[in-house]
C-alpha cells in the first residue's frame, strides 16, 4: 500500500479508511502515521533541517520550561532527551508559537514509534494541520472547540448535556486535556493507538464547507477535529448517559470526579472504537454547530485572536494540499474532482468558490470526496468500485485537464446541487423510516414498562435513534451497496 | 455545610498539584504529571465549628493557560518555589492576571513552596516575600508539600478567612455562585455592586 501511497490515497481512500478503522498493524504504524500526516514528505523536502534547528541555541525561556516540564512528565531518561530535542526544535521552528505543555505527551507518543527527526515532522503536521491553534497562546481554538463539542453533546446525549449544564461544568474543565493530548493521557494505550490511527487518517472534518463558509464571511478557516470530537462524545455518553449513572454524581464535584476517572470498560478498544465509528454525528451537524458557535463566540467575545492558516484534518486533505503545491505529482486531480461530484454535496454557499483564490479552490474541491458525507457514518466503508472505475477513465484525459478544469467545476457544482436535493430527500425518507421503526419499538416497550419510568425510556429511545442508522449502514457497507443507497 | 472555591495558581513546576494532593488526600507524588487544563479536588473540614466543603482548583502553570483558569474563585493560593527566584519574579504578572479575571474581593495568599529545601537551595528570602505580601495585602506562608509543613495551615487560613467573610455577610441573600472557570468576564457582578455583595460567594446549603 505504501509503495503506491498516492494512488491509494486518492483513489481507494475508502479502503484505506476501512483499514485504519480496523487498526494498523504495529509494525506499519510508524510509516502509516508519517504517510498519512504527510510528514514523510516534509522530511524529504527538508533534509538537514532538523539538525539545523537542533544546533540553534533556542530561546532560553522555552528551554527552561521544557526542561522542567519533561523532568516532571517523563522520568524515563532516554525518552526525555529525544523529547527535549523535538520540543526545542519546534520552538525554534515556530518561535511565535513556542512550547505548550500538552505537546510533550503528543510528541512522546510519536517518539514511541519513530526516531526523533521523523517524530518532529509529524508533530509539526499535527500542530500545523490537524490541530492548529490548539497550542497557541490564549487557547482560543480549544475553547471554541469546547463550545462546539458541548453543542454536539446536546444532540448526541441530551441527558449528559443537561447534567453538565445544570452543574455549570464548562467544557474546558474536562475536555482540555482530552483534546490537547489527543487522549494520550486519558485512554489505555491500546485505545490511544487506535484512536490515533483514525485521527491521522480522518482526523478532522472532511468537509470544506465550514472553511468556505468562514472564508466567505471573511473569517478564518475552520475544520473540526472530527475524531477527537467523536471519541469525547462516546466517553461522555458512557459516563453520564443514563439516569443510573447520573444518580451517583449529583453535584459539580462528584461529576468532575467522575469525569476524571472515566469508567474503564468504555475506554477499552473493543468497546470504544466501534462506538466511535458508529456515532451518529454527521458532518452537516458538525458544520452547523461550528458555525453557530463561531457566531456566538464573535457576538460574545469578539473576533478570534488566532487565525489558523488552514486546518487539514486527515491524510487525504494533506495529500491534496501537497498535490496543489506540486502539480507535477498530481496525476489524478481531475478524476478526483469528478469523483467528488459523484459523492459529495456542494457546500451551501458554493458561489463562494468563485471568491476564493484559485489555489484554495482546488484544495477545497479535492476535499469533498474524502469521506462520504453528511451521512458520513452511514456509508463509510463501502469500497468505491464504481467510483474508482470512473476515476480510471477520467485519468486518460489527464493531459487536457487543465483547460477543462473550469468547465468541469461548473458542471460539478450543478451536479452537486442536484445531488444535495436528492440526498435531502433520501435523508428525510430515512428519518421517516427510522421514526416508524422506533415508534413500533417504543410501543412494545410501553406495554412492558411502568409509567413512572417514562422519562428514562425517552432518553434511551433518543439514543437508540441516534445510533441506529450508523449500525444499519455498517451492515450495508459489507454488501458494497451503501453508496447507491445514499448517493 | 458551606462551599468555598479556591484556585491554585503560579508558574509550572512550583508544586501546586502536590500542595493540593497533600491537602486533600495527604499524598505526595515525586513524579506528578504536569497539569494540562484544570484539575479539581475537594475536602470537607471544620472551621469555627462549621463544616466547610473546600473546592480547590488546580491549574496549569504555563502562561498560555491563564485565560482559562482564574475567573470565579473567591480565594487564590499564588504559589512560587522558594528555590527558583524566577518563579517568584512572575507573581506580579499572576496577580495582575488574577485581578483582571477574578472577583476584585478575592482573597489571595502568597505561598512559598518547597521550604524543605530552604537550607540548601533557597533563592527567595522569607523576609523579602513577606514584605511583598504585606505591602500588597496578601496573606503569606511558606510550605512544603513534601514534608507537609504548613500545608494544612495554609489552606485552613485562607478558608477561614473566606468563611468569616461569609459569616459577616450572612444577613444577605445568598447568591448562586457556583464557580465556573472560564475567561468570560464576570458579567454577573457589575461595578456598581458593593463589596459585600461581591463577597457573598459562599453559599449555605
Amino acid at each position: 500500500m505504501f509503495n503506491h501511497w498516492d494512488k491509494w490515497l486518492m483513489r481507494r481512500f475508502q479502503k484505506v479508511k476501512l483499514r485504519y478503522r480496523k487498526g494498523i498493524p504495529s509494525s506499519l504504524r510508524a510509516r502509516a502515521w508519517q504517510y498519512h500526516s504527510n510528514s514523510h514528505h516534509l522530511l524529504n523536502k527538508n533534509p538537514g533541517k532538523f539538525e539545523e534547528l537542533e544546533r540553534h541555541p533556542g530561546d532560553p525561556k522555552w528551554l527552561d520550561v521544557i526542561e522542567k516540564d519533561l523532568h516532571q512528565q517523563f522520568p524515563f531518561h532516554e525518552m526525555q532527551q529525544d523529547l527535549y530535542r523535538i520540543l526545542k526544535a519546534y520552538t525554534v521552528y515556530r518561535p511565535e508559537e513556542g512550547y505548550c505543555q500538552a505537546q510533550a505527551p503528543v510528541a512522546a507518543v510519536l517518539l514511541m514509534h519513530m526516531p526523533a527527526e521523523q517524530a518532529f515532522w509529524c508533530l509539526v503536521q499535527i500542530c500545523d494541520k490537524y490541530l492548529p491553534g490548539y497550542y497557541s497562546a490564549g487557547l482560543e481554538a480549544i475553547q471554541l472547540d469546547g463550545e462546539i463539542f458541548f453543542a454536539l453533546l446536546r444532540r448526541v446525549c441530551p441527558m449528559a448535556y443537561r447534567h453538565l449544564k445544570k452543574f455549570k461544568i464548562d467544557p474546558i474543565l474536562y475536555m482540555t486535556e482530552w483534546f490537547m493530548c489527543i487522549f494520550s493521557r486519558t485512554l489505555p494505550w491500546s485505545s490511544v493507538l487506535r484512536v490515533w490511527d483514525m485521527f491521522f487518517c480522518e482526523g478532522g472534518c472532511d468537509d470544506t464547507s465550514i472553511a468556505l463558509y468562514c472564508a466567505h464571511k471573511g473569517g478564518a478557516d475552520f475544520f473540526r477535529v472530527k475524531i477527537v470530537f467523536r471519541v469525547g462524545l462516546v466517553l461522555l455518553r458512557h459516563t453520564l448517559g443514563s439516569v443510573d449513572k447520573l444518580r451517583s454524581c449529583q453535584g459539580m464535584y462528584e461529576t468532575m470526579e467522575k469525569l476524571r476517572s472515566l469508567p474503564p470498560h468504555c475506554m477499552q478498544e473493543e468497546v470504544l472504537l466501534p462506538e466511535v465509528s458508529a456515532l451518529a454525528v454527521t458532518d452537516a451537524l458538525i458544520e452547523r454547530e461550528s458555525n453557530t458557535q463561531l457566531r456566538k463566540w464573535r457576538e460574545n467575545r469578539g473576533e478570534l485572536q488566532y487565525r489558523p492558516s488552514r486546518r487539514l484534518h486527515g491524510a487525504r486533505q494533506i495529500q491534496e494540499e501537497k498535490m496543489r503545491l506540486n502539480p507535477s505529482l498530481s496525476g489524478s486531480r481531475l478524476s478526483l474532482s469528478s469523483l467528488s461530484s459523484l459523492r459529495r454535496p456542494s457546500p451551501p454557499n458554493s458561489p463562494a468558490l468563485a471568491l476564493q483564490p484559485p489555489e484554495s479552490v482546488v484544495v477545497s474541491e479535492g476535499l469533498h470526496p474524502v469521506l462520504p458525507s453528511p451521512t458520513a457514518n452511514k456509508a463509510p466503508l463501502g469500497p468505491p468500485k464504481e467510483a474508482a472505475k470512473k476515476g480510471k477513465e477520467k485519468q486518460k484525459e489527464q493531459d487536457k485537464k487543465r483547460e477543462r478544469e473550469e468547465r468541469e467545476r461548473e458542471k460539478k457544482r450543478e451536479k452537486e446541487e442536484r445531488e444535495e436535493r436528492e440526498r435531502e430527500r433520501k435523508r428525510e425518507k430515512e428519518r421517516e423510516k427510522q421514526k416508524e421503526k422506533e415508534e413500533k419499538r417504543l410501543q412494545k416497550e410501553k406495554e412492558k414498562a411502568e409509567a413512572k419510568q417514562k422519562k428514562e425510556r425517552k432518553v434511551s429511545f433518543r439514543r437508540k435513534e441516534a445510533s441506529s442508522p450508523a449500525t444499519d449502514s455498517t451492515h450495508k457497507s459489507g454488501t458494497g451497496s451503501a453508496d447507491d443507497t445514499y448517493f | 455545610t458551606s462551599f468555598s472555591a479556591v484556585v491554585l495558581i503560579g508558574e509550572s513546576g512550583v508544586g501546586k498539584t502536590n500542595l493540593l494532593s497533600r491537602f486533600t488526600r495527604n499524598e505526595f507524588n515525586h513524579d506528578s504529571r504536569t497539569t494540562i487544563g484544570v484539575e479539581f479536588s475537594t475536602r470537607t473540614l471544620t472551621l469555627d465549628g462549621q463544616l466547610v466543603k473546600a473546592q480547590i482548583w488546580d491549574t496549569a502553570g504555563l502562561e498560555r493557560y491563564r485565560a482559562i483558569t482564574s475567573a470565579g474563585a473567591v480565594g487564590a493560593l499564588l504559589v512560587y518555589d522558594i528555590t527558583k527566584h524566577q518563579s517568584y519574579d512572575s507573581i506580579e504578572r499572576w496577580l495582575k492576571e488574577l485581578y483582571d479575571h477574578a472577583d476584585a474581593s478575592i482573597i489571595v495568599m502568597l505561598v512559598g513552596n518547597k521550604s524543605d529545601l530552604a537550607n540548601e537551595t533557597r533563592e527567595v528570602p522569607f523576609e523579602e516575600a513577606k514584605m511583598y505580601a504585606d505591602s500588597n495585602g496578601l496573606l503569606f506562608i511558606e510550605t512544603s508539600a513534601l514534608d507537609s509543613t504548613n500545608v494544612e495551615l495554609a489552606f485552613e487560613t485562607i478558608l477561614r478567612d473566606i468563611h468569616r467573610r461569609v459569616l459577616k455577610n450572612k444577613g444577605e441573600i445568598p447568591k448562586d455562585n457556583t464557580v465556573v472557570l472560564s475567561n468570560q468576564p464576570n458579567t454577573g457582578q457589575s461595578e456598581g455592586q458593593t463589596a459585600e455583595d461581591k463577597k457573598s460567594c459562599c453559599r449555605n446549603v
